[in-house]
């Protein structure tokens, strides 16, 4: 029987052998349906699913109440959504003097705007990209802080919410990954047992403190290294410890990362007379962090969430804003809404960051083998 | 350093030997890898280093640019002795070029910027410049097509004439070569073994470490026989394979011959 040339479509290809395509019934009957305990698994996992679903539904929607004021809530079995309606300007500024709360508008358009504008092929070059994002940076920090261009100058007592949290780890993680890196080299290959020594001291110092240690030391003690008269401004003190954090934690990801790259690209780096320098960051360092990213999509994830414990040290995060509009006098009793609006915002930040990072691990081919 | 090495004068650069090792010796812990090795190599002169595994032969060579360093005796390239000084080993590299096994290529550049990456970076070449004599060397080892392809495209002989392209754009005195063809399939032996063909005959001085006898026998002026980290043979291809002296050559060769 001769049906290797019957088979073939218009180009000349052979179709799928069939069976291979699954309709969605057959897939459920051999996937979630094919023995006892699956079955049973699957029908309570649907249950479960279903009663959670509704519930929060019910609760979070269907009898749920939208407003600005405590009155309509008396009483309902939904939840009172409206002290987000009364809290939300402070969830994302903070204190913020209300005449100067454009410039937070500003601020926010400015990063959002930047966001969407790094997926313009023209700023694929780093250079630019790296000179346009500091620039940015700059004028959002201006924008926010004022004292120059006539703005007056509102301080970091009056910073609060979103704008924290999301300063706090973008710029800890900003400054602190590019040191962290550095550390890893001088960690690996110093030939100089001091900066050796030094930089392995500070990393396994930082790791192994907890965070919420760091945050509590640096507010604490750094005021002692400068002079009494400079009360260091307390946002400054937490910036640092996250700063310190990033650092230490990059390097040893980076170390890893290095590790990973095979000795023979070393080899025929120096090979063609490359110097120390140039053979990291040309030919070592953009291999090696190509399969760090997963790991550095991680550690900005638990940055973000990180940044909450600031509310020890008298800081307004996102945290700790709900904290506060939950203790209000005119909104006892609705922590659930407050902590689950701050649960959202935190979701839709991590997620988009991982997605992302998914996009960036699809560009550069990055996959367990 | 020990008494026997004999405190010569090096030459004067461009004149004498372009490598010259005088009892050299390494150990790696307390395995002695190199065992007082002494070998002179010309200005294009064209060597094959042969031997068993563990011989030491790629860690000879490795030497040479300082990929390896050697604890005892002397290595002088062009006149050069090669000492600990970093400046030195930069320097040195440029004037060295060396094929690896495993190629070894940037797999994050393409072809064409794993050539441009040596004249750009080490010897400051503008860009433009560099770029034209990358495509120059390619169409030389005869891939011009594959400029723009990254090494995971390409086969395995492509990646290591890309390779060779790439030692040769920093314009070496002397290419090293680490067993090129050892990593690749039998149909891309000839075409590796080609180019270097091309290029012991436009003059380049040229040390192999290979198993291909029949490249040997064609193109080399000397060939050296190691076992167990020494110099166990030298001479010209018709004196080696056809009157070999020692024992062991002989019975390196009968086993090497054989198929």
């Amino acid at each position: 029987m001769n049906s290797s040339t019957d088979s073939l479509d218009a180009l000349g290809r052979r179709p799928p052998p069939p069976g291979l395509r699954l309709g969605p019934l057959l897939w459920m009957r051999i996937r979630l349906f094919n023995t006892w305990y699956n079955s049973l698994l699957t029908l309570g996992a649907l249950w479960i699913v279903y009663v959670t679903v509704t519930g929060l539904f019910r609760w979070g929607i269907w009898d749920a109440v939208f407003g600005v004021t405590p009155e309509p809530c008396e009483g309902i079995a939904g939840a009172c959504w409206s002290v987000i309606g009364d809290f939300w300007r402070v969830f994302l500024a903070g204190r913020y003097p209300m005449e100067e709360r454009w410039r937070v508008l500003a601020a926010y358009s400015l990063i959002i705007f930047m966001l969407t504008a790094s997926f313009w092929p023209r700023f694929r070059q780093w250079r630019w990209y790296l000179l346009v994002w500091v620039a940015d940076a700059c004028v959002v920090f201006v924008l926010v802080r004022g004292g120059w261009f006539g703005l007056p100058v509102v301080g970091t007592r009056f910073w609060g919410g979103l704008m924290i949290t999301l300063g706090l780890s973008s710029v800890g993680l900003a400054v602190g990954i590019p040191i962290g890196i550095l550390l890893a080299l001088g960690r690996t290959s110093s030939r100089i047992p001091v900066i050796k020594t030094l930089c392995v001291g500070f990393i396994e110092l930082v790791r192994s403190v907890p965070f919420i240690m760091l945050l509590i030391m640096s507010s604490i003690m750094l005021p002692m290294f400068f002079p009494i008269a400079w009360d260091m401004d307390h946002l400054l003190r937490a910036q640092i410890a996250t700063i310190m954090s990033a650092a230490a934690n990059s390097a040893e990801i980076t170390r890893g990362g290095l590790a990973g790259v095979g000795v023979g690209q070393f080899e025929a780096a120096k090979a063609i007379g490359l110097n120390y320098w140039r053979m990291m960051g040309i030919v070592v360092l953009p291999q090696a962090l190509r399969y760090m990213i997963p790991v550095y999509v991680s550690m900005f994830i638990i940055f973000l969430k990180d940044t909450s414990l600031v509310v020890v040290v008298g800081l307004f995060d996102l945290l700790g804003v709900a904290r506060l509009a939950s203790q209000n006098p005119k909104w006892i009793g609705k922590d659930i809404e407050a902590f689950m609006f701050v649960a959202i915002i935190y979701f839709i930040m991590c997620y988009a960051v991982s997605q992302h990072s998914r996009r960036l691990e699809a560009k550069y081919r990055v996959r367990v083998h | 350093m020990s008494e026997k090495t004999q405190i010569k004068p090096s030459p004067a650069p461009g004149t004498g030997a372009m490598i010259e090792l005088r009892s050299v010796s390494k150990w790696f812990g307390n395995f002695q890898v190199l065992v007082d090795v002494s070998l002179s190599i010309a200005r294009q002169e064209v060597i094959v280093i042969c031997g068993p595994s563990g011989s030491g032969k790629s860690t000879l060579i490795r030497t040479i640019n300082r990929l390896e360093e050697h604890q005892d005796g002397q290595i002088f390239v062009d006149g050069e002795e090669l000492t600990n000084d970093v400046n030195q080993e930069e320097r040195i590299r440029t004037e060295v070029g060396i094929v690896f096994q495993n190629f070894n290529l940037f797999p994050h550049k393409t072809a064409r910027e794993n050539i441009m990456l040596g004249p750009i970076w080490v010897r400051k070449t503008p860009r433009e410049q560099a770029q034209n004599e990358a495509d120059e060397l390619l169409n030389r080892v005869g891939i011009p097509e594959q400029a723009d392809k990254f090494p995971g495209e390409l086969s395995g002989g492509q990646q290591q004439r890309v390779a060779i392209a790439r030692a040769l754009a920093m314009r070496p005195k002397v290419m090293l070569f680490d067993e090129p063809t050892s990593a690749l399939d039998p149909e891309m032996i000839k075409e590796v073994l080609d180019v270097m063909r091309e290029l012991a005959h436009h003059g380049m001085t040229m040390i192999v470490v290979s198993h291909e006898m029949g490249f040997a026998r064609e193109v080399a002026d000397r060939i050296v026989f190691m076992d167990s980290g020494e110099i166990v043979e030298e001479g010209t291809p018709e004196k080696f394979f056809s009157n070999p002296r020692e024992e062991r050559t002989k019975q390196f060769l009968s086993q090497i011959l054989q198929h």
